[in-house]
């Protein structure tokens, strides 16, 4: 549940109000907009003669890319009643979406060849009675234009941007010359084709891009963005204005093959609902004619699978249960018809509704539930304080052991570091490598914690520290030969024991006891697999211990808490000094001595050089617990030592 | 036969005492086996029981002050040597014990645990390496879901296996495997294909919440979030709950709390809203819990989340995410 990013929406005040009554202040006015689901952005900026409202667009709401769309929002959260911009077009042909092509002479045809990827286009043919450049766009539109951030051009193109704003459809318009005998084409690119965009970039298409072309060439990136050689200059006398609606998912996918984000994009590769595509085509339409006296000559529609408008039924008990708050039917048909829903059927217990075209968020019961609560405020629903019996305890095995272990390494005076799983790749062929990385850097994910914590060890090193202690719990991750999972993640202690005055020896020796402490301390048997020690330079070790693999829950365990208290033994100290012949190593004598003597607690040692060189002088400070006669145990572990070791007691 | 008078005179003796040996030879005398308060015990059997019992009280008295009075000397003789053990620079620093700190990240982990735990809450855990399903489609994500491309995913083999995107897949996880009703919290690391810069990390950690069981609503979900914005924020913290939109959640719900830096009136921390989004929340979407076989007409839940390092970085007075998890982290 991380914030996405939001598509904000810019909304110049003068322009809303033509739409809905504002009897409340800004401030009011977004704090009521951000409650129902539309935060406020940035500050609300000054411009010349108004104020710019930023508010940011859910995604899944592309009617709020308009100024109506946030106009109905406002009339609904301020109780008022919405105006929307009024045209006689369509006409009754094209709302019934049956036309192809119409007039013989002024021709308009168009071909779908990709309906997977369009699912309506509908367009005007309209005839100027004057040049594009003679024509004026009038005032009110340049100032809301201008307040939203729009360059104002020239009428035709101004018209278009201002209906996409205005209800939230893009349209665009080509110049008829460009399009050779009245015939417009709907099809996939060419792989390889290109296209020059507004603005001069080449693009190289591909065969998943959709084009809306003439007979010859592509003359626009359909959705996105026109073609720079077809679209309507100073010169033009008669256009094509188009409205669509595509497959959204093409368009998003288009949109980043391309690098290609425009106001028309964006609203796209959303959900708009096709009935929006006639709608915004009549408004653009009617403009046109208003301001550059323009005359329709032809018009077309190709809508293949006409799209119905959902019903969905809501109880009313939903809202208690899911919203925890009691609203009465009638309450809620009020809300929703303020917000342009109709109640085709309304009961005590439910209601029928029907969802208008704009909203194609709303797809479900819940849908609407979150409709009327949000009506009714957010902020004025229960608090309610859960009273449930508690669930079965299931926390990870994993969590709490790592817990253990991490205030173990806190009481061994290891820091913890979280170091980042991303390395770079190194040709290992059990390395997991990303396919899609941004960053070369950090392209593959790590086979160990070594290299996150040598970094931070000469981090440390490098501002002074001498003596360092660093551990990490996290995963390591390996490409696995298992069909039904391909990669695979376990769980690692590592730890980095640095001390700049101690011998290799010593620093090593420290780490292992380290490890020894842990299995103590957690009740695990202290085995060879367990760890690796690695020998990092004269004095530093890192050690690596497979904790997910030998810690399992399986593993036996004696935990502290189910160890035995017993009244406090007497310890009782003597000392064993040998020589021992060089093939032995002291290490393992001293194992010997602690695994067949299990009254011997501990083993402290200290080693010399007698004269012999082929001798190691050893003596063993064993601490014995209980009562025991110290000098037949001295007498027993020296004999197993001779016969073993062929060890000189001294 | 000793007397209650030369018991008067033992004061007097004991103040010529020096050494712990003279006391222990004087503590003989008088309390020893043959001391003179067993003496005066002795004398005590020739006599009739009324005046036994009466003389016997009287002894047991002054054995009471001859005890005292030795320990007290015992206590003065061992703090007198005790004056010589100091006889050093006490002034000196202590000798530094060392011990180590968790990350951070930890430390947050751990207050939040506290008080989800309180509540009931377990913690639950899944993979980093995510499949497609658990990542997106089971979160009500189909694919070309829009919001799919605004998780910029990193992935290992595309479309099937990538890095997860939120925590939201261990909650999948869990209601895939676990009976109902469940409670849990999901901290753990989560990745995005992004360039590094000062606040923005390829890796970060996330937080995310469940609670499913029969009759959970959203009152809930609002006692529980302002609850826990008042434990982390501190009681006084004003809290703000308004419609948002997520995909795996219907009723969606984001919780503000009101900018502690400007009371609300607006500043640039809180980009002159007065409030900081802390914490996005709502209703578990119907789809959610049907892609989990659960039947959303009987049970109902809530989930949130949120991102844990900016938390850690306000904790913790750092300024750039990236010094969390390039191991050049030091603690002052």
């Amino acid at each position: 549940m991380e914030n996405d990013r939001i598509k904000d929406m810019k909304i110049p005040l003068h322009w809303l109000k033509e739409y809905v009554d504002i009897d409340v202040s800004v401030n009011e006015l977004t704090d009521k907009l951000t409650s129902i689901g539309h935060m406020q952005d940035k500050k609300p900026e000054q411009v010349e003669n108004d104020t710019v409202i930023d508010l940011e667009v859910r995604q899944n709401r592309p009617d709020c890319l308009s100024v109506l769309g946030v106009a109905r929002e406002v009339a609904a959260v301020t109780g008022k009643l919405v105006t929307a911009p009024s045209a006689q077009y369509p006409s009754t042909a094209l709302r019934t979406g049956a036309v192809q092509s119409t007039n013989g002479k002024d021709k308009l045809h168009i071909e779908n060849a990709a309906p997977d990827l369009c699912r309506r286009f509908i367009a005007y043919r309209i005839k100027l009675p004057q040049r594009n450049s003679g024509l004026s766009t009038p005032q009110w539109m340049v100032d809301r234009l201008t307040a939203y951030g729009i360059k104002v051009i020239s009428p035709l193109v101004d018209i278009t941007n201002y209906v996409t704003i205005e209800l939230g459809e893009p349209l665009h318009a080509f110049d008829m010359r460009f399009i050779e005998d009245g015939e417009v084409v709907f099809r996939r690119a060419h792989e390889g084709e290109k296209l020059t965009i507004l603005g001069g970039r080449v693009l190289t298409l591909t065969n998943d891009d959709l084009v809306v072309a003439s007979k010859s060439n592509a003359l626009s990136l359909a959705g996105m963005i026109g073609g720079a050689d077809s679209g309507v200059g100073p010169d033009t006398t008669e256009i094509v204005l188009e409205a669509a609606t595509y497959n959204q998912a093409s368009i998003r996918r288009s949109s980043i093959r391309h690098s290609v984000r425009t106001e028309a994009s964006s609203r796209h590769e959303k959900f708009l609902h096709p009935q929006l595509a006639e709608v915004a085509l009549g408004r653009a339409a009617q403009l046109v004619l208003d301001i550059c006296n323009g005359k329709i000559v032809a018009e077309a529609d190709s809508y293949p699978k006409p799209e119905s408008t959902p019903k969905i039924l809501l109880r009313i008990s939903e809202l208690a249960r899911l919203g925890g708050v009691s609203i009465s039917a009638n309450d809620a048909s009020g809300y929703l018809k303020s917000l342009g829903f109709s109640i085709l059927n309304a009961e005590l217990s439910a209601l029928q509704v029907s969802i208008p075209y704009w909203r194609t968020d709303i797809l479900c019961e819940a849908d609407l539930v979150e409709e009327v609560v949000r009506m009714y405020g957010y902020e004025r629903t229960p608090v309610v304080i859960p009273a449930f019996a508690p669930p079965k305890n299931i926390t990870s095995y994993w969590f709490t052991l790592e817990e253990e272990i991490r205030d173990i390494m806190l009481a061994h005076s290891f820091d913890e570091h979280i170091t980042e799983p991303l390395t770079k790749s190194d040709g290992d062929t059990r390395q997991v490598v990303l396919q899609n990385a941004l960053n070369s850097q950090k392209d593959a994910l790590r086979l160990t914690l070594q290299e996150g914590l040598r970094h931070a060890l000469s981090h440390q090193k490098k501002f002074g520290r001498e003596e360092v202690r660093l551990f990490e719990l996290g995963k390591v991750y390996e490409k696995a030969d298992h069909p039904k999972s391909p990669y695979t993640e376990r769980r690692q202690l590592g730890f980095i024991l640095h001390n700049a005055h101690a011998p290799t020896q010593e620093v090593y020796l420290r780490a292992k006891g380290v490890v020894d402490s842990l299995c103590t301390k957690l009740g695990y048997t202290l085995t060879d697999n367990l760890y690796q020690i690695s020998v990092l330079d004269k004095n530093s070790v890192y050690v690596a211990l497979e904790i997910e693999r030998y810690w399992s829950p399986e593993t036996p365990r004696v935990k502290a808490d189910k160890r035995l208290y017993t009244s406090i033994p007497h310890l009782h100290t003597f000392d064993i000094s040998l020589y021992l012949p060089k093939a032995h190593q002291p290490g393992v004598v001293i194992q010997t001595v602690k695994d067949g003597w299990k009254e011997v607690e501990n083993i402290d040692y200290e080693l010399f050089q007698p004269k012999d060189a082929n001798m190691v002088g050893l003596l063993l400070k064993c601490t014995v617990s209980g009562a025991t006669h110290k000098h037949v145990l001295i007498e027993a572990i020296a004999e197993t030592l001779k016969k073993t070791y062929s060890a000189i007691i001294r | 036969m000793v007397t209650m008078r030369d018991i008067s005179t033992l004061p007097n003796l004991l103040a010529e005492i020096k050494t712990a040996e003279q006391l222990a030879a004087l503590e003989i005398e008088y309390l020893g086996r043959n001391g003179h308060i067993n003496a005066l015990a002795r004398t005590l059997q020739k006599l009739s029981p009324e005046e036994r019992k009466e003389k016997g009280a009287q002894l047991n008295a002054l054995k009471q002050d001859v005890l005292e009075l030795f320990e007290r000397k015992k206590d003065e003789i061992q703090n007198e040597q005790q004056s010589h053990l100091t006889d050093f620079d006490t002034s000196l620093p202590g000798i530094k014990q060392k011990s180590g700190h968790l990350h951070p990240t930890s430390l947050v982990v751990r207050e939040i645990y506290e008080y989800f735990t309180y509540l009931g809450y377990s913690v639950y855990e899944g993979p980093e390496i995510e499949t497609e399903e658990y990542n997106f489609a089971k979160l009500n994500l189909p694919p070309d879901h829009p919001a799919r491309e605004l998780q910029d995913t990193l992935y290992i083999l595309e479309p099937e296996y990538l890095l997860r995107t939120h925590t939201s897949s261990v909650e999948i996880r869990c209601l895939t495997q676990e009976k109902l009703p469940v409670k849990i919290i999901t901290p753990g690391k989560c990745y995005r294909n992004e360039n590094t810069n000062a606040s923005n990390n390829a890796i970060f950690y996330q937080l995310e919440g469940l609670f499913i069981d029969k009759g959970v609503h959203m009152g809930h979900l609002k006692a529980t979030l302002d609850g826990f914005a008042r434990f982390l924020y501190g009681e006084n913290t004003i809290t703000r709950f308004r419609c948002k939109y997520y995909p795996q959640v219907e009723p969606g719900m984001g919780m503000d709390i009101q900018c502690q830096l400007c009371q609300g009136v607006g500043c640039a921390v809180c980009k002159y809203r007065g409030w900081l989004e802390v914490v996005g929340a709502g209703m578990v979407h119907p789809n959610m819990l049907s892609a989990c076989g659960i039947d959303g007409e009987e049970w109902s839940g809530f989930a949130f989340g949120f991102g844990l390092d900016r938390l850690v970085m306000m904790r913790y007075g750092i300024t750039d995410i990236r010094s969390l998890y390039n191991g050049e982290l030091v603690w002052k």
